[in-house]
């Protein structure tokens, strides 16, 4: 039986995540009512907190397609935590060494982005390739490898000597990206994600690939290019987000730049059971709760930690109702059907 | 009173799939029943709700005149009920008694008086402390394979036995759990054709013995060679019960399909051109089954069907496999219609050939997939207007006429082509996979067990394709384990045994005791005459 990806198991789970999140932090003794009022305000309502919303789900949208393109063509990436981290580095290479006009300057600094996600994914795709190692355990310990390479990279060669704390200098105001710019993009990126699986040959072959991979190889689809294929254009996803997070962010690559996006994406991939769209949706979820929770925190006294929670609640809880809410109703479906004569 | 009774059983698979559709039906105390349908006709669901594995969704079934509610196959075979499934699963490397005994491990010291001589020093080991007792087991594991008088060597290793030895294990270990009503779905699609008497008279015994056999099977002759009575099943209903004795395999075909089923398709002499497949001396170089494959010889000719019988498992797949490009092997030569093969890529091999994979599930099709998208496949990169720029756009819509052309033409039972292949019938699914194989139109189709796990009324249809083919003067290579198939359709048949060819005979001259001296053997008999 396939996964249930239906709206109504969607709704199910986030309905009843929200009320266990209710339960547990009125267990905990919090304001219960105040909380959710604050958390909506913050996130929503208050004057730009609906473009924070938006935003803060572009690098979530990334990483979570990153993740659950990677995972419905079947190689598993598992890399979007240190592919985030090399492509803010690369894009705060371009950004600091490339000075040129803001409509070039801002597509060199994210396709730099890109560029080093992807060469990250790429090692993994390379062993693969080379070694047959399993691109599940070289991206994920290229994560550390990544973190401890960056961390050394803005602590060194880049570091910037006036700040006080580890950090490159700020890249050139011509590669800043505005909020409605970043959104923009997400956007396009994520429409192209669509494209590709319903009009390319490539899209058509990762799928089947994810599919049924004997079947694929059979029909004449060349799986080894294409394992590669797919893990270059995830890295590149991911390397996009990092990226982002410079360029509408800071500015400049700070030590803890690419914060949860990888795992986020990672989760976020799982919850929509690789569906496209649900990854965009379920990242503006996430992206709603993470910038709601400062003024939470703020205004009803509840800390800001207890997103996190009702973030996992909602993982686990989503994914709980998918497996067992949706067998029951099938199951009372069937009987139902059963005790109508049709002859 | 039977033993069993089924009343008004129903099964829906969500979301409307009637699986078993008010089925009532009376097994008596010791007969052998059998059940017989196409495929999706609903006979493995009614025995796996017999077994515990499906609860019905309506009505009720009832075991030694008592209701049940079985909520897995344990508590059936608690109330001495049991199934012998198509896919045998047994350790390997345990011996025969150790596969019988898992599970019920006579525990601690042995009980009773101690055996005659000769044993009693063995026996004296102590159990305690939760220690098996081996002699006490194997002792025990004689006795039920001596009463049911199956031919089982207790202290053989499974992993060295045949897969009709195996099949004994499985029941023993039914018996060993006090099973009286024994299931076995098609228990002979497993076995080789000299194996399956002794079959028969193992279950005849087992009756005799005062024990119920019920059992699924696609062969309408051992049906009414080995049951009592024989229930039809159709579309998930019940369509009759009949007495063995009194009914012919003629009048079940026509009870399953509704109609006449032509079981000697016509096959219209046609001389064959000239060679399109040759192979000398092809050699695999990584063996998946235990015998590395050839070096072998093979030509196949235009218009000429030719058939590759043997046990499964002597090369037969490696033999495709090597053909296609999935598996490494050396040749002096391996062409199609003057093409070399060999160092060309599977998907430059698929411009010359067609290909029908024996796993249906896995390699001829991805289940969750749409009928569009499974069509597709291979023409996508191969066929004129599957793909557009350059070979970078996906043209669906092409994809989609051709799957509508495949559903009418096949008469696939589908309501719509962007349903999952996994929605439709095993026949169905295959017709699929075989339109889309045909509609490529090259000189050579290697077709591996194209009719496996498929109804009868699209093994017709299948086979007439294959038929077609010939006429048009195709080359066909077709691998099955089914004897009696390759004897309707092929021209030519060549035994595989240990990955070489060791007969190769035209299928005029081809008997029964030939090809089974060939496959059990791999002797060519014809040299000793």
């Amino acid at each position: 039986m396939s996964v249930d990806r239906s709206w109504r198991s969607a709704l199910i789970g986030v309905a009843v995540s929200l009320a266990l999140g209710a339960l547990l932090a009125a267990a905990l003794g919090y304001p219960v009512a105040d909380m959710f009022t604050a958390l909506i305000r913050s996130a929503l309502l208050r004057p730009g907190k609906f473009e924070a919303t938006l935003a803060n789900a572009v690098p979530l949208v990334l990483t979570g397609l990153s993740a659950a393109i990677a995972f419905a063509a079947g190689p598993i990436n598992l890399g979007q935590p240190g592919q985030v981290l090399m492509g803010a580095l690369f894009a705060t290479v371009a950004g600091l060494y490339v000075h040129l006009p803001s409509i070039v300057q801002v597509p060199i600094v994210i396709a730099a982005g890109g560029l080093g996600g992807a060469l990250w994914a790429g090692v993994a795709a390379f062993t693969k390739r080379r070694f047959g190692m399993d691109e599940f355990i070289v991206t994920l310990m290229l994560n550390e490898i990544g973190r401890l390479f960056s961390d050394w990279c803005i602590s060194s060669p880049l570091q910037d000597a006036a700040a006080g704390s580890v950090t490159t200098k700020a890249i050139v105001p011509t590669a800043f990206v505005s909020r409605w710019g970043s959104v923009a993009f997400g956007l396009s990126v994520a429409l192209l994600c669509v494209v590709i699986f319903r009009r390319f040959v490539i899209g058509y072959e990762w799928k089947m690939m994810g599919r049924a991979p004997m079947f694929a190889r059979l029909g004449g689809v060349d799986n080894d290019t294409n394992t590669t294929s797919v893990l270059l254009f995830t890295g590149a996803l991911a390397g996009f987000a990092g990226a982002i997070l410079l360029a509408a962010g800071p500015h400049r690559f700070v030590k803890g730049l690419g914060g949860n996006y990888g795992w986020d994406g990672v989760m976020i991939a799982v919850v929509a059971v690789n569906a496209l769209l649900g990854c965009v949706l379920y990242a503006l979820l996430f992206s709603a709760l993470q910038t709601g929770a400062i003024g939470m925190e703020l205004a009803a006294d509840v800390p800001s930690e207890y997103v996190q929670i009702l973030q996992a609640i909602v993982v686990l809880v989503t994914v709980a109702v998918r497996g067992v809410l949706t067998l029951r109703v099938r199951d009372w479906q069937a009987r139902r059907r059963a005790r109508q004569p049709t002859h | 009173m039977g033993v069993v009774s089924f009343t008004g059983v129903t099964k829906v698979y969500p979301p409307a799939v009637r699986a078993l559709d008010d089925v009532s039906v009376t097994i008596e105390p010791g007969e052998i029943h059998a059940f017989v349908g196409e495929n999706g006709a609903g006979k493995s669901t009614l025995m796996k709700v017999l077994n515990g594995e499906i609860r019905p969704d309506n009505g009720t079934l009832d075991v030694f005149g008592k209701r049940t509610s079985y909520r897995s196959a344990r508590d059936a075979i608690a109330d001495g009920v049991g199934m012998v499934h198509q896919e045998i699963l047994l350790v390997d490397r345990l011996t025969v008694w150790e596969n019988v005994v898992l599970g019920i491990e006579p525990v601690g010291r042995r009980r009773g008086p101690p055996n005659a001589k000769g044993r009693s020093g063995k026996s004296k080991r102590p159990g305690r402390f939760g220690l098996i007792d081996r002699q006490r087991a194997v002792d025990e594991v004689r006795r039920t394979i001596d009463d049911a008088g199956l031919s089982l060597d207790p202290e053989a290793v499974v992993g060295t036995l045949t897969v009709g030895a195996r099949q004994k294990v499985e029941i023993a270990k039914l018996l060993h759990r006090n099973v009286k009503i024994l299931i076995l779905d098609e228990p002979t699609a497993v076995l080789t054709p000299q194996e399956i008497p002794e079959l028969f008279d193992e279950l005849r015994r087992l009756r005799n013995g005062g024990r119920t056999v019920c059992f699924i099977s696609h062969h309408l002759d051992e049906v009414v060679l080995l049951a009592d009575r024989v229930s039809v099943l159709r579309d998930g209903r019940l369509i009759a019960t009949v007495d063995a004795a009194t009914t012919s395999v003629a009048a079940l075909a026509r009870l399953m399909v509704e109609r006449d089923v032509v079981f000697t398709t016509p096959r219209p002499p046609h001389d064959p051109g000239g060679a399109v497949l040759e192979i000398r001396r092809l050699r695999g170089l990584r063996a998946r089954s235990s015998n590395m494959l050839g070096p072998l010889d093979l030509s196949v000719h235009s218009g000429e069907i030719v058939g590759v019988a043997g046990v499964e498992g002597n090369g037969q797949h490696d033999l495709v496999s090597a053909i296609v490009g999935s598996m490494p092997s050396r040749s002096d030569a391996l062409s199609i219609a003057g093409h070399d093969l060999r160092l060309l890529s599977i998907l430059d091999r698929r411009r010359h050939l067609s290909y029908v994979p024996a796993e249906r599930k896995t390699e001829g099709g991805a289940l969750t997939a749409s009928l569009v998208e499974n069509v597709a496949m291979t023409h996508h990169r191969l066929s004129r207007g599957f793909s557009t720029v350059r070979g970078w756009l996906f043209e669906r819509r092409r994809a989609a006429t051709l799957a509508v052309a495949i559903r009418d033409g096949f008469n696939v039972a589908s309501s719509s082509v962007e349903a999952p292949l996994g929605s439709l019938s095993g026949g169905n699914q295959q017709k699929v996979i075989l339109g889309r194989e045909l509609s490529a139109d090259r000189p050579f189709v290697v077709l591996d067990q194209p009719t496996r796990g498929v109804d009868v009324g699209s093994i017709e249809e299948i086979h007439r394709r294959i038929l077609d083919l010939r006429t048009n003067d195709c080359a066909v290579l077709v691998v099955s384990a089914d004897l009696g198939e390759l004897l309707r359709i092929c021209d030519r048949l060549v035994v595989m045994y240990r990955g070489n060819l060791v007969l190769d005979i035209a299928v005029e001259d081809a008997t029964l005791a030939l090809l089974g001296t060939a496959m059990l053997e791999g002797r060519d008999d014809r040299v000793h005459q």
